[in-house]
């Protein structure tokens, strides 16, 4: 225990170097910086608000709204959604090449080589919190604006999903950035699978839908994503008593009062912590091979 | 001469020369499933076993592909030794590869921090040393210039000022410095040689016999990864020079 705390002394310095190095440089020269990362996912939002809610009739009605989302307005679904989609997004997106990026320091000085993707995971988690600004501003005015009721003390649970989040991804980043050392295609690979798992997640859409489809089946292989129980339960917990999910059964389409899913939450934390593992071991192994592949 | 300073056992380095470069998975697969993937291993050290005690400086000669460049990033730790064990004991000061880990996008000033940072100085030790570190690179009004601005002189001035500010315990020097031009060689010959005088213990890695007389009173010869000559300088040297002109 006091060898990790004295290792962790050492490095901290370094590691917050480089957090701020993350950050620092993401938005250095433009002109309106850190606000970029409020700007930018309303701004996508929004696209996908109109895309989905004129052109696909989605969203529809206030009533149809009501129904479909459970009172959470289109709006505040697609965000929630899509703020904690595109951390993990980034992050894993970063740590396929994090390695390669970082090769300059690798090949000449000595440093745990864990501490790349931790350092991006950590960079990103910062700015990602720093997003959930615009949720809290752009869903509380939407929420009053609208008359629905307002989040109650559930929202505190919100803490087990966006810590569940962070253990996910630093699972996946552990994999992602050994396999991606050694084989550059993983890079190309990911963007394509992380653009199914944007339509896997349910960000824009609910996921009765594809329950009520003619693919019911569809539905337990989104319910197996781990980001999607995490997105879920998010949701749950920012929703205000009274609302209502839509919940499908034999009989047909009933409403179900909203709460927090406990086998959603220990799947996910389950899967994370597998993922983590696995990670921590062939990442591990592999690690001194590193250099002789940048 | 007392104490250990740094102590290899046995080093081994051993490379995997693929005669391919396997980097896609596609390439990976197929070579895999035809069990088409050769591995020619090639041992860029073996067997290395050496001590110095503090104080010595030691050379270390060789030919080019001899392992000299493997041998110091093993010491520095950058690459983790196949078989073997190296003790080390105290501050390392690598002189090699000046500014590595420096970042094009950041500040003069901000690059102080980030490469004292991964040299594993303290935030408190950079922020005292702050201004000495400016001074000796005499790059006072550039601290605010993002370093992609800077000249190639500049940038291993200010890496050489930040890497030396440190009172190492063990230096590595990989050739003689030549860092800037004449008036700052000059001066960083200066640094180096007070550091000699208070007695850091030295690994000089050189090509020229000369300079391995006139720094070190310990050296080794390295060929094809192995030690074939160690003790003193001249007799190292003598053996060195044979085999130059053989």
């Amino acid at each position: 225990m006091s060898r990790l705390i004295n290792h962790f002394n050492r490095y901290k310095f370094v590691l917050s170097e480089l957090v701020k190095k993350g950050i620092v440089l993401r938005y250095r020269r433009s002109y309106l910086g850190v606000f970029w990362s409020l700007l930018e996912p309303l701004l996508t939002s929004i696209v996908l608000y109109f895309v989905f809610s004129a052109v696909l009739g989605r969203g529809g009605t206030p009533e149809h709204q009501l129904m479909t989302y459970g009172q959470l307005t289109f709006m505040v679904y697609i965000l929630s959604g899509r703020l904690l989609y595109s951390f993990y997004n980034q992050t894993t997106k970063e740590c396929t090449r994090v390695i390669r990026i970082n090769a300059s320091l690798i090949k000449k000085v000595h440093i745990p080589k864990y501490l790349f993707p931790l350092s991006h995971m950590i960079f990103n988690y910062i700015l990602f919190l720093i997003s959930l600004i615009v949720l809290i501003v752009v869903g509380g005015a939407l929420m009053i604006f609208s008359n629905q009721p307002l989040p109650t003390a559930r929202i505190l649970l919100s803490i087990i999903p966006l810590t569940n989040l962070i253990l996910f991804a630093w699972g996946s980043s552990l994999i992602l950035a050994t396999l991606g050392t050694f084989f550059r295609d993983l890079e190309y690979l990911w963007n394509v699978f992380m653009t199914l798992m944007f339509y896997a997640c349910a960000i824009f859409y609910p996921i009765n839908k594809i329950q009520t489809s003619n693919y019911p089946w569809v539905a337990y292989i989104m319910k197996a994503n781990p980001l999607y129980c995490i997105i879920t339960n998010f949701r749950q917990c920012i929703a205000g008593n009274g609302n209502f999910i839509y919940k499908t059964t034999k009989a047909g389409d009933v409403l179900a009062s909203v709460q927090f899913n406990y086998l959603y939450a220990l799947y996910a934390l389950g899967t994370s912590l597998v993922l983590i593992l696995i990670g921590a071991i062939i990442f591990r192994k592999n690690e001194d091979k590193f250099i002789l592949y940048v | 001469m007392s104490k250990t300073a740094l102590k290899l056992e046995n080093v081994g380095m051993k490379f995997n020369l693929s005669s391919e470069k396997l980097d896609s998975l596609k390439e990976y697969f197929i070579k895999f499933i035809k069990k088409d993937i050769k591995h020619d291993e090639f041992w860029a050290l073996k067997d290395i076993s050496f001590e110095v005690k503090k104080g010595d400086r030691l050379g270390i000669l060789g030919l080019n592909g001899a392992g000299k460049s493997t041998l110091l990033k093993v010491i520095a730790g950058v690459y983790n030794p196949t078989e073997g064990n190296v003790y080390r004991k105290g501050v390392i000061a690598p002189l090699i590869e000046l500014g590595a880990g420096f970042d094009p996008q950041y500040t003069g000033s901000e690059n102080i921090y980030l490469y004292g940072s991964v040299l594993g100085y303290s935030k408190k030790f950079i922020a005292e040393k702050y201004d000495e570190i400016v001074k000796f690179s005499e790059l006072e009004k550039f601290m605010d210039v993002p370093l992609k601005n800077y000249s190639s002189g500049m940038k291993s001035r200010l890496g050489f000022a930040i890497a030396t500010t440190v009172e190492p315990d063990i230096l590595i020097l990989d050739e003689v410095l030549s860092v800037g031009d004449a008036k700052f060689r000059k001066k960083s010959q200066n640094k180096v040689q007070s550091m000699f005088d208070k007695g850091v213990t030295v690994l000089f890695v050189s090509h020229s016999i000369e300079q391995v007389k006139e720094l070190c009173n310990k050296a080794i010869l390295l060929d094809h990864g192995r030690i074939i000559a160690s003790g003193n300088t001249e007799e190292v040297c003598k053996i060195y020079e044979e085999k130059i002109n053989n």
